[in-house]
């Protein structure tokens, strides 16, 4: 058992495999360490980052309270308290809480499941790029007072082109609309990790909770962004080429666009809420000293609630209008959510009951502290739930308190808690348990005594985003009490921030092995933690290794499990299967590469100068993210000869593998849902517009028929003529492959092009009304995946002639057709929905 | 490989339940929505319309769908040992995934008539 750093140091003297894994998951030195891609690199800068944004954030909130905190104040203007309260939200929700929770899981999940790194870890290291560029984008026009004005929810008519006609919006459609590349290529890292990169042996009943409630949290991603991308890229499109979406005078509507934001944001504050029940579930069974209760209570929890989020989206609507029986199908889903976050909170009480007592350390103090709140915060939210009391608080304080009160007790809290638990893994010292029991104590009584108050302002009828008030209404008093308390969060926050940034690291108690005696692997490790993880990857049998397989962890360090060694100098991880866990791959990991910093700064460069609508700049950026890409791409699939390796405990495997169960497919696929979901807002867009105006029939297209049915035949001819040179492919016959993918472009092509033409034909302009600006979306759509889908096959056509695609190593061939027959898809629902659609109904 | 949807490891068995509560929500919404837009469907005797009892008839349906997963689900639990303690690793993951399921079911089923609640006591466009 290595327990101190001196101990590893010398262990590997004469343990040569535990020197090779040293020297091959040592972070590059120096300039090159941000060349780093392993995840306790990378995970560490996203959590900075989060709390950089977290305290802008907190900066913008303080600001408001002062303006507010006596009546008829001029500290702000209107003008500039509008662009602080949007950021402020913005900031919170897309900058700080999300992505820390990705951070958090980026930096502990592959320790928790003993996988030695994330599957792509690229992926996650450009993720993070994107999202610190595209935060600093969005934060950046704060600077010069040009931030978006419009609220969090950025709602139509007043964030369109006429009344916001700066570039206010524009910085948060393209600012935000980047962060979410980000977000999703971290939901794919995380559900692909968690299905496939776990310890032999780790079924889904062995999961760690954090894991399971990671799993739920990447598919909501998956299923809840979209419609705002979707709704994104309207907006964006209508602010800058006049594609009337959302404008009543032509047909549009403004409520598509609060569908659209609310089927993502609704989930979205679940999506936030949910990791943050993850990181009790784990922490509270540490400081209770017991498993946690009901196990599989808390899964169907946590997938429960995953589920039954998408059916609330419209209780954020209930005072625009419509029907009241589809109002109160979203009251019943709105309190039916309450089921599955009862359940959760009764297990946490179970689990400190079960056992022996409680250990009093600063984590556990936020935990509790977090339940209290949370608890607070969703009793207000059963009452907003009902349509009747909201038509009453609706836009009041009283709602802001409600989800201050939900997110801050399940997101920030645990948050906090998260990082007093897992600090010394990344430091090796631990936090101060005064400093926190003061910053908790502060942050605590400071938060109750900010945003009690407010359900008392709000129910005396003071709406929210207002920047002063006249002062004989009985808000006053209120609002003074709230600053103060808001000051007093702010004094807790200096506390905590000071001891996680420079105290703890220069005075803090050395963490040794396993601080807080926790059961889960990620605490097997000297601390700082290795970032290799274990010393070889165990079998595990139980939920909770470290307290229930004594003997264990020592077999782990005297390596006698799998993949002891790199002695070819290579990182290397294992690939499980999805629900029982057994071995099926070695896989090789790219070492740290500059190609995700660059490929991140171009998207950046890209979206930021559309801001400005410098056109070529843009294709430059283009082009080098392109170059990026390509290069990033070229050295994938290793497949050494032959293709195994011995991976320890007497077993053998595959190192490249073909097929449905490997990791690229089961990414190339989850891409495919999120686009699906995209896509399928588009169609939810036309449907919606149909059932609204009712003023606005959708136009029947007269003509291009003709072209219609050619573009459906040549797309289908595509796909065929793909699948003809992949079926080659499969028999070892070179020419054959090249002939289908050769001839299989120029047919996608002329497929796109008949669309095009199918459109022109029936003279339909796009800016006319709404119904036509849907039509051309979905020809954008289309064409958008066609030319991505061209770019991908010119690829491959490059890999085939390196000899790259052969009969055994044909997974990037079978990932691209997956994308090719998913475009020609698109293309044939396009088709239906332009050209049949209008002429049913 | 086809993975049988109701086999004793399918994650996709595990949610069957939610499934069916997911487009029984979606076509509620989308029904009310389209039927408001229209005025059709609101034939019937005064406050009662066919669209209300179209949708109480799709409601029972997402209820016998969910009725059977959830004996399905039972019978798996049962199978894997139930309340009994398990023999081993394997009965283990069975039990978990079996009783992960059952619950699901229930929790569908209760989230099922709260959504159809309103059909009882509502007019349909108000």
């Amino acid at each position: 058992m290595f327990r101190t750093t001196r101990e590893l140091d010398e262990a590997s003297r004469h343990d040569a495999g535990l020197r090779h894994l040293r020297e091959v998951w040592a972070p590059p030195k120096g300039l090159s360490w941000f060349k780093g891609i392993n995840n306790t690199v990378i995970g560490l800068l996203y959590v900075l980052t989060g709390l950089f944004f977290l305290v802008a954030a907190g900066i913008l909130a303080l600001m408001m309270r002062a303006q507010l905190a006596v009546p008829e104040n001029d500290l702000l203007s209107a003008e500039w308290y509008n662009q602080i309260f949007t950021m402020h939200g913005t900031t919170m929700m897309f900058l700080f809480a999300v992505p820390i929770m990705e951070a958090i899981a980026i930096f502990v999940i592959p320790q928790m499941l003993g996988a030695r790194d994330l599957p792509f870890p690229r992926i996650s290291a450009y993720g993070y790029w994107a999202y610190l560029f595209g935060g600093l984008i969005a934060l950046g026009s704060l600077f010069f007072k040009v931030a978006p004005a419009s609220g969090w929810f950025m709602y139509v008519p007043l964030s369109g082109a006429e009344y916001s006609p700066g570039l206010g919006p524009d910085f948060w459609l393209l600012g935000i609309g980047f962060i979410e590349v980000s977000a999703v290529a971290a939901a794919i890292e995380i559900i692909v990790s968690v299905l496939k990169f776990r310890s032999p042996g780790m079924s889904m009943d062995r999961l760690p909770v954090f894991a399971w409630y990671m799993l739920v949290f990447g598919f909501m991603i998956m299923i809840g962004f979209p419609p705002l991308v979707l709704g994104d890229i309207l907006l964006e499109v209508e602010r800058a080429f006049d594609w009337p979406f959302y404008d009543t005078e032509r047909g549009g509507d403004p409520l598509l666009w609060q569908h659209l934001f609310w089927l993502f944001g609704h989930p979205e504050v679940y999506i936030i809420f949910l990791p943050g029940a993850g990181l009790l579930s784990t922490i509270i069974p540490t400081f209770a000293r017991a498993p946690l209760a009901g196990y599989v209570w808390v899964v169907l929890a946590a997938v429960g609630t995953g589920f039954l989020s998408f059916g609330l989206w419209v209780h954020h609507m209930y005072t625009t209008g419509i029907p009241l029986m589809s109002l109160s199908f979203f009251s019943a889903a709105s309190l039916a959510v309450a089921i599955p976050s009862g359940i959760q909170v009764f297990a946490w009480i179970a689990t400190i009951w079960n056992g022996p007592g409680i250990v009093w350390r600063a984590p556990m103090l936020y935990a509790l502290g977090s339940i209290f709140i949370f608890v607070a915060g969703g009793l207000t939210g059963v009452m907003v739930a009902l349509v009747p009391f909201d038509f009453q608080v609706h836009d009041t304080y009283f709602v802001v308190a409600h989800f201050h009160y939900v997110l801050f007790g399940g997101a920030v809290m645990p948050v906090l808690a998260a990082l007093h638990y897992w600090v010394p893994l990344a430091t090796g010292k631990l936090m101060s348990e005064s400093l926190g029991r003061w910053s908790f104590g502060l942050i605590f009584v400071g938060f109750n005594l900010a945003f009690f108050p407010m359900h008392f302002t709000g129910l005396r009828g003071m709406p929210r985003r207002v920047y002063t008030y006249p002062a004989e209404l009985g808000w006053d008093w209120l609002n003074m009490i709230s600053t103060v308390g808001a000051f007093m969060v702010a004094a807790g926050f200096v506390i905590f921030l000071w001891d996680f940034l420079y105290w703890h690291r220069k005075h803090g108690a050395e963490a040794g092995y396993n601080p807080w005696n926790a059961g889960t692997m990620e605490w097997h490790t000297v601390t700082p933690a290795s970032n290799f993880s274990l010393r070889s990857v165990p079998v595990v049998s139980s939920t909770y290794p470290l307290w229930e397989e004594p003997g264990l962890m020592e077999r782990v360090d005297r390596g006698e499990f799998y993949l002891p060694d790199a002695s070819e100098g290579k990182r290397k991880t294992l690939r499980t299967g999805t629900v029982m866990g057994q071995p099926q791959q070695v896989l090789f990991l790219p070492h740290p590469t500059w190609t995700p910093l660059i490929a991140a700064a171009a998207t950046a460069a890209f979206f930021g100068l559309a801001i400005f609508k410098l056109w070529w700049y843009c294709a430059a950026a283009l082009v080098v993210l392109l170059v990026s890409g390509l290069v990033w791409m070229w050295n994938t699939e290793p497949r050494p000869e032959p293709n195994l390796y011995d991976a320890g405990c007497g077993e053998v495997l595959p190192v490249y593998v073909n097929g449905k169960q490997t990791h690229g497919f089961w990414a190339m696929a989850l891409l495919l849902l999120f686009d699906a979901a995209a896509f399928a807002s588009l169609v939810f867009s036309a449907l919606f517009l149909w059932t609204v105006n009712r003023d606005f029939p959708p136009p029947v297209p007269e003509g291009g028929l003709g072209w219609a049915w050619i573009t459906a035949g040549l797309m289908l001819l595509a796909s065929l003529v793909f699948r003809l040179g992949v079926l080659a492919n499969k028999r070892g016959l070179f020419p054959g492959l090249i002939a289908g993918l050769v001839v299989s472009m120029p047919v996608m092509l002329a497929g796109g092009a008949a669309l095009l033409f199918s459109l022109f034909a029936t003279e339909l302009r796009p800016t006319e009304n709404a119904f036509n600006a849907v039509y051309w979306m979905f020809a954008v759509w289309t064409g958008f995946h066609i030319v991505v889908g061209i770019v991908m096959v010119l690829f491959m056509l490059a890999r085939a002639f390196a000899g790259l695609v052969t009969a055994e190593r044909r997974q990037s061939l079978m990932n691209v057709e997956l994308f090719w027959h998913f475009t020609a898809g698109l293309a044939l629902i396009s088709l239906v929905m332009v050209h049949l659609w209008p002429r049913m109904i | 490989m086809a993975m049988n949807v109701i086999d004793r490891d399918s994650l996709i068995g595990m949610v069957a339940g939610p499934l069916v509560w997911a487009v029984h929500f979606l076509v509620c919404y989308v029904v009310v929505a389209v039927a408001c837009a229209f005025g059709f469907g609101m034939a019937g005797a005064g406050e009662w319309s066919a669209v209300r009892s179209v949708l109480m008839v799709v409601s029972g349906v997402a209820l016998a769908a969910i009725a059977v997963l959830t004996l399905l689900a039972w019978r798996r639990w049962f199978q894997a040992g139930g309340f009994r303690t398990p023999k081993d690793s394997v009965q283990v993951r069975h039990q978990f995934m079996a009783l992960g399921g059952l619950l699901l079911c229930l929790l569908s089923a209760v989230a099922v008539i709260y959504v159809t609640a309103p059909l009882f006591f509502l007019p349909t466009c108000g």
